[in-house]
């Protein structure tokens, strides 16, 4: 997301509608972003609000020099991080499939063609009951990957990680969803 | 999982930050291994499945998060700490005023500049006297030590 530094320029100096204008270009993003970590909307709108209160009062710190996006987002990744909510865990399942004989081309394909909606609707209804079971932080490192699009490297330093700890963690997170999609399947 | 091939391959794939060789290697194996087909189907199924479970909008379409309500709320409480931050200097200001003509005043008053040099000459003795005494005791541990 591009923002204009004159925008941010006016924001420094508490421009109201300034903050109004940035504020509103990112609501659809943070909100999105907010909602795939806590998975409900009331919380993701509590984030959201939180992050906004914090990019206002520290906007002084900001340099205008640097690119406001990655700022932003950090601000909103540490803010879902510390957010505070019971939250269960659950436990691996580790069993096997199905046999089948196609070749590269058309197990790679496979994914892709998948036009069926029930199905579609069925996976996303699995991914988010076991998006809600994984740790907070593998979570986190699920939404910068796929949301945000950011490599193994950018979510370290996004996370101020050891890239291994990263690739771990996006790791593990995706072998739970993948056994928990693979037991759906059977 | 006993054929050996490593998995680690096939996410590499997904990543798309496979390298060429090993592409060549994963193509020719998955060909003849079920069990990495299998691995590598849901692996493309998961990513894709993720992509989009993250992308969808259908969550927002009645998003309203009050922005212009929010900001106002924002502005108010700036103003509130930047008239407290106002407030705080002005009494600090006031005090240090009232300090220095306190200083001032005392110039005035008779036998102040005796009673200044006084007490320069005391505390010119007394650091002195705590110098050598602290030199005396020094040359005591010294010599204790040797």
């Amino acid at each position: 997301m591009n923002v204009e530094a004159s925008i941010i320029v006016r924001c420094k100096k508490y421009d109201k509608s300034a903050f109004t204008e940035l504020f509103k270009m990112y609501e659809r993003y943070l909100y999105k972003l907010c909602y795939n970590y806590v998975q409900n909307e009331q919380d993701a709108l509590d984030i959201a609000q939180e992050v906004y209160i914090k990019v206002f009062n520290n906007i002084s710190s900001f340099d205008v020099k640097m690119p406001f996006h990655p700022w932003f987002r950090t601000i909103a990744v540490n803010t879902c991080l510390n957010f505070k909510r019971a939250l269960r865990y659950d436990s691996v399942s580790l069993n096997a499939g199905y046999e089948d004989d196609r070749t590269f081309e058309e197990v790679v394909a496979a994914p892709w063609d998948v036009e069926s909606e029930v199905l579609d609707k069925e996976l996303g209804h699995i991914i988010r009951e076991n998006l809600e079971c994984l740790r907070p932080k593998h979570r986190m490192v699920l939404i910068l990957r796929y949301y945000e699009g950011l490599s193994y490297e950018e979510i370290a330093a996004v996370l101020k990680e050891p890239l291994g700890t990263v690739k771990t963690d996006i790791y593990r997170a995706r072998n739970i969803l993948k056994e928990k999609l693979r037991n759906a399947m059977k | 999982m006993n054929c050996g091939f490593d998995r680690e391959i096939i996410q590499r794939y997904a990543d798309n930050t496979i390298d060429p060789l090993e592409f060549i290697f994963l193509k020719e194996h998955i060909n003849y291994c079920g069990e990495c087909r299998k691995e590598l189907d849901m692996v493309m199924t998961l990513e894709n499945e993720l992509y989009k479970f993250f992308d969808d909008d259908s969550k927002i379409i009645n998003l309203d998060m009050n922005i212009t309500r929010l900001v106002d709320d924002c502005m108010y409480e700036l103003n509130k700490r930047e008239k407290l931050k106002y407030t705080l200097n002005r009494s600090i200001e006031f005090g240090r005023k009232v300090a220095d003509n306190s200083l001032k005043f005392a110039e005035y008053i008779p036998g102040s500049k005796f009673i200044s040099k006084g007490a320069k000459r005391a505390a010119s003795l007394t650091g002195n006297l705590m110098k050598s005494l602290v030199k005396k005791e020094v040359e005591k541990l010294l010599t204790n030590l040797w």
